[in-house]
């Protein structure tokens, strides 16, 4: 099985906090980690291979600094990390971001599945893997749960808002994964040290793999970002109810019920 | 000199760390209150390699650094649970036998012992002694092709499962190391001791009768077994030191947090307080302190040296470093502290123990006093 | 893909298009909320406003689409087209948008629509803004203002789609108003033949389970009592979950306390649990950590209690109480029962 995993780089969020005195995000310090979503897909995708043999490559759009990413999915078991790094890349929205995955991926050859992560946790968008899926016109599965493989192809159990449906499609396929998938193996101490002593990350630029350069980063992106703020922490004031608990209480409950939500 | 971990080095503690948040924290408090580790511990160690880690690849092992080891150790050790103890057996006795075991030796016992099939002992310590050699009572006789041993050892870890143990036995006033097997008929061992802190944690004195040691299982030269021992006592004290660390860290974690939510009358929580903030800042300091000689003294390690002196010095340092930290900590913690809500009363009884054990702290002094002034 | 001198051309381009989602043959909430804002932006532009419908038996809901706000439906009723299915719908609503080139397509942002969306945007070549929380139009240079949150919440974006067109956007749930309902109003009903190419279809349904409703949805509940560090311990819970029960709502819970085992994920609210926006977020014993925030800052009404005065949640919140949570909520639970026996 040729397995390729989308992965992207991402600023921990959920260690991010906010200046109290500027109200702005505090970026630096911010550790770098895997896309949480997509550790499951290169978990699902080692588990694949651990299951039914080939080969698994990774594969992130991003800057050097994303070789560390790779290497961690290395260490999970991928077998071949990729990075695609170029200046030209940058400022790519999903269009742009699915057009230079998916060229990349064509330049790799065959390939039986691909996994992505549902979403990442900066841009919040769950577009690049229906995109991808669209570009390189195979059959898209979202919101996975479970994945397994039939004589046909594709079976996988996806999550829809109030239960799941169970879905057959024939291979090369996409699919994107999420938490409720797997459990991601912790890295291996030995296979963390041959991630980076053994294994290489294949860097390709813009001219190593076969793109219009008007469909790449910003030229090629048809959304464009005006403004960026942080957001004003809510609207109006807030009514600090005073008194003994008592009083408080019956306050609130006279504020609640002319709001009537109680 | 720089300081700085490398991007190998750092995802070595990430995944260290991810292991003990994941499988370790949830289920520290209640291992130490019970008293009792999950029978699938070692296995867990096994499968994410962080046993044997410094024992070549050819014999199982994942042929890392020493640094490294001291990284994942330290990470392993901030539950403060007995589960990161787990972790220092597996890996310091089959670093001898890989230093001092014949090629048999090597291919037969390291394997298992990185597989977490077995967990390996090491016996020196008796009722008489725990550091001097012509105190040693147990005695290994050569009867035809094995050796006879007789004796009684005192406070081994892990001494009633099975695996392998170097122990080490009087052989013409001198003595010389051997690997038995726990299972051997004629060994035997005491209750478990109820200990202080690390709940979980198994330690136990050995009865040897008539224990029968195939000659092939002597360990290095005959009569040369201290010097295995002494080596061995330096990396166990690596392992303690990163022990010590890890739970200083979390101590002033736990303390910083608490400090930050506690609330005086004035809404003011104890943070502000000038009382307080000291306390945490002497705390910061000597986890760094310790922290960094352990660093300084594993990577001396990977660099060939022979390690006694700073092994004492780490050991010395860091194990009143976090008997003090966790003193400290108790105190931020106040009254809460004493309770087993908050889990600095756990980190402060397993402090104590680092400083009494694998050599005392008395024990390092007189070792790097013999440096300076002989 | 569109040809280069489409895209030229955007005066070509006019009306705005909304997917109308339906389930089960009845329209879904974030279609009603979807013609509510289409209707603001239809009438800002002068232009019509249009819904495409796709489902099974669904003849009343376009009329119910008209009620609500359309000027034209084109509906695609077949057996077919019941349960969702990627191809069919992508094949179908490609055709018809490049057909009739609307300026502005929007879709819920809901399962369905983050999984249709961007495979026809990709398929026309256009630009897609995800998980909008506010539409407006730039009247000069007759643009969309997409308004979404991105980095967990932390940053509001503002995004246009220049050059390229129809404009498209999925849209929250829950964000948007629904106009009010008017069966007085009137509009042009277009019933489409399907047109499904079987070979298309890629992706083949096998099967569909419901999950029953006690399973915890805090994403749909109206209100929500949360639970953080504050408790103190997992037998303190009940205290959450006793306001809960009498308000008949969702349990929630800080990621400190699920990570602690107090109790399952499956309650965790913030950025690596659930976004939750409902009417009114009860918020016990929780600082306020900004990636939960991220999780329910979008809430209509939040109500913060608290034992410290500068926890972050206060600035979120619409009212507050500066006081120990297990004082507050047994308090509260009592007067809320009474008061509910009063009616």
């Amino acid at each position: 099985m040729k397995v390729v995993v989308c992965i992207k780089q991402v600023p921990d969020t959920g260690e991010v906090r906010i200046d109290p005195e500027t109200g702005n995000l505090i970026r630096e310090g911010v550790p770098s980690i895997v896309n949480p979503d997509d550790k499951h897909a290169v978990e699902e995708a080692v588990v694949l291979k651990e299951k039914y043999g080939g080969k698994v490559t990774v594969i992130t759009m991003g800057p050097r600094q994303a070789d560390a990413a790779l290497r961690e999915c290395l260490a999970m078991g991928a077998d071949e990390a990729i990075l695609l790094s170029d200046k030209a890349f940058s400022g790519a929205d999903t269009s742009a971001t699915s057009y230079t995955l998916g060229s990349a991926i064509k330049k790799l050859g065959e390939f039986d599945l691909i996994l992505c992560g549902r979403q990442a946790l900066d841009g919040n968008t769950a577009q690049v893997g229906p995109q991808l899926a669209e570009f390189l016109k195979v059959p898209q599965v979202t919101y996975a749960r479970k994945i397994e493989i039939t004589g046909g192809g594709l079976k996988v159990e996806r999550a829809l808002e109030d239960g799941y449906e169970i879905v057959e499609t024939r291979l090369p396929a996409l699919v994107t994964a999420t938490k409720d998938l797997n459990i991601p193996r912790i890295p291996p101490m030995d296979a963390i040290m041959d991630a980076y002593g053994q294994k290489e990350i294949i860097t390709w630029t813009a001219s190593d793999i076969d793109v219009d350069r008007d469909k790449i980063g910003i030229k090629g992106s048809p959304t464009r970002i005006r403004k960026a703020s942080t957001p004003v922490l809510k609207k109006g004031q807030i009514e600090i109810i005073d008194g003994t608990v008592e009083e408080a209480v019956d306050t609130l409950v006279v504020r609640l019920k002319g709001k009537q939500l109680i | 000199m720089d300081f700085k971990l490398t991007p190998e080095q750092e995802m070595i503690k990430k995944a260290a760390k991810e292991f003990a948040d994941r499988e370790i924290e949830p289920i520290a408090a209640q291992v130490e209150r019970e008293k009792n580790m999950p029978p699938d511990m070692l296995k867990k160690f096994a499968k994410a390699r962080l046993l044997g880690m410094t024992v070549p690849r050819e014999y199982g092992g994942v042929g890392s650094s020493f640094l490294n080891w001291a990284l994942a150790t330290e990470q392993i050790s901030y539950p403060a649970s007995a589960c990161g103890g787990l972790m220092a057996m597996n890996n310091t006795v089959p670093n001898m036998i890989d230093r001092y075991g014949t090629q048999e030796q090597k291919e037969k016992y390291i394997r298992p012992l990185c597989q977490g099939e077995v967990i390996a002992s090491l016996a020196f310590t008796e009722p008489a002694t725990g550091a001097d050699p012509r105190l040693i009572t147990t005695t290994a006789e050569l009867d035809g092709e094995y050796y006879r041993i007789n004796g009684t050892k005192r406070f081994i870890t892990d001494s009633p499962f099975d695996g392998p143990v170097i122990l080490f036995a009087k052989t013409n006033d001198r003595i010389s190391g051997f690997i038995v097997d726990k299972n051997s008929e004629g060994y035997t061992t005491s209750k478990p001791y109820e200990l202080m802190g690390g709940g979980g944690w198994v330690t136990a004195d050995i009865y040897l009768k008539e224990v029968r040691v195939p000659k092939d299982n002597l360990i290095g030269d005959l009569d040369n077994g201290f010097i295995i021992l002494l080596q061995w006592a330096a990396t166990s004290k690596l392992a303690l030191c990163a022990g010590s660390v890890g739970l200083a860290q979390a101590a002033l974690d736990e303390s910083v947090r608490y400090a930050k939510e506690r609330v005086l009358r004035n809404n003011r929580p104890i943070a502000a307080t000038q009382s307080i903030q000291w306390m945490l800042a002497e705390m910061a300091c000597k986890v760094e302190a310790a922290r960094y000689l352990l660093y300084w003294a594993a990577s001396l390690v990977d660099q060939g040296k022979d390690v006694m002196r700073e092994a004492a010095i780490a050991k010395l340092f860091s194990s009143r470093a976090g008997v003090e930290v966790a003193d400290m900590g108790l105190r931020v913690h106040g009254a809460y502290g004493f309770t087993t809500e908050y889990k600095i009363e756990r980190i402060y009884r397993q402090a104590k123990g680092n400083e009494v054990i694998e050599g005392t702290s008395e024990v390092q002094r007189s070792i790097v006093a013999g440096f300076l002034v002989r | 893909m569109q040809k280069e001198t489409d895209r030229l051309n955007l005066d070509e381009y006019r009306d705005v298009w909304v997917f109308a989602e339906q389930r089960d043959s009845k329209l879904r909430g974030v279609a009603l909320e979807l013609l509510g804002k289409g209707r603001e932006l239809a009438d800002s532009l002068n232009v019509k406003l249009v819904a495409i419908l796709l489902g099974n038996n669904v003849a009343d809901q376009c009329q119910e689409l008209v009620s609500y706000g359309a000027d034209k439906v084109i509906s695609v009723d077949d057996p077919r087209l019941e349960h969702y299915q990627t191809d069919i719908y992508a094949d179908i609503i490609t055709r018809q948008v490049l057909t009739s080139k609307p300026e502005i397509f929007i879709i819920g942002a809901t399962f369905l629509g983050r999984d249709l969306a961007p495979r026809i945007a990709r398929r026309i070549g256009t630009g897609l803004t995800a998980d909008c929380t506010g539409l407006d139009i730039d009247e000069e240079a007759r643009l969309l203002v997409q308004t979404r949150p991105a980095y967990g919440g932390n940053i509001i974006a503002s995004i246009v789609t220049p050059s390229v067109r129809p404009q498209m956007a999925t849209v929250r749930p829950r964000v948007m108003k629904a106009l009010d309902r008017d069966t007085a109003r009137r509009g042009e009903i277009i019933n489409i033949p399907p047109a499904i190419d079987e070979k298309n279809i890629m992706v083949k349904i096998v099967e569909i389970v419901k999950e029953s409703k006690r399973s915890v949805n805090l994403e749909e509940a109206d209100i929500i009592v949360s639970g953080g560090r504050g408790v103190e311990a997992p037998e303190k819970f009940r205290v959450i979950q006793e306001l809960a029960e009498v308000l008949e709502a969702e349990v929630g819970a800080s990621r400190d306390v699920v990570d602690a085992g107090w109790i399952p994920s499956t309650h965790q609210v913030g950025q690596t649990g659930k976004t939750v926006r409902p009417k009114l977020y009860i918020a016990c014993g929780i600082s306020g950590a900004v990636q939960h925030m991220a999780g329910m800052r979008e809430s209509e009404t939040i109500v913060a209690i608290n034992n410290d005065p500068d926890a972050l949640i206060f600035q979120i919140a619409d009212y507050g109480i500066v006081a120990d949570l297990h004082q507050v909520l047994p308090l509260l639970t009592k007067k809320i029962r009474q008061s509910m026996e009063e009616r």
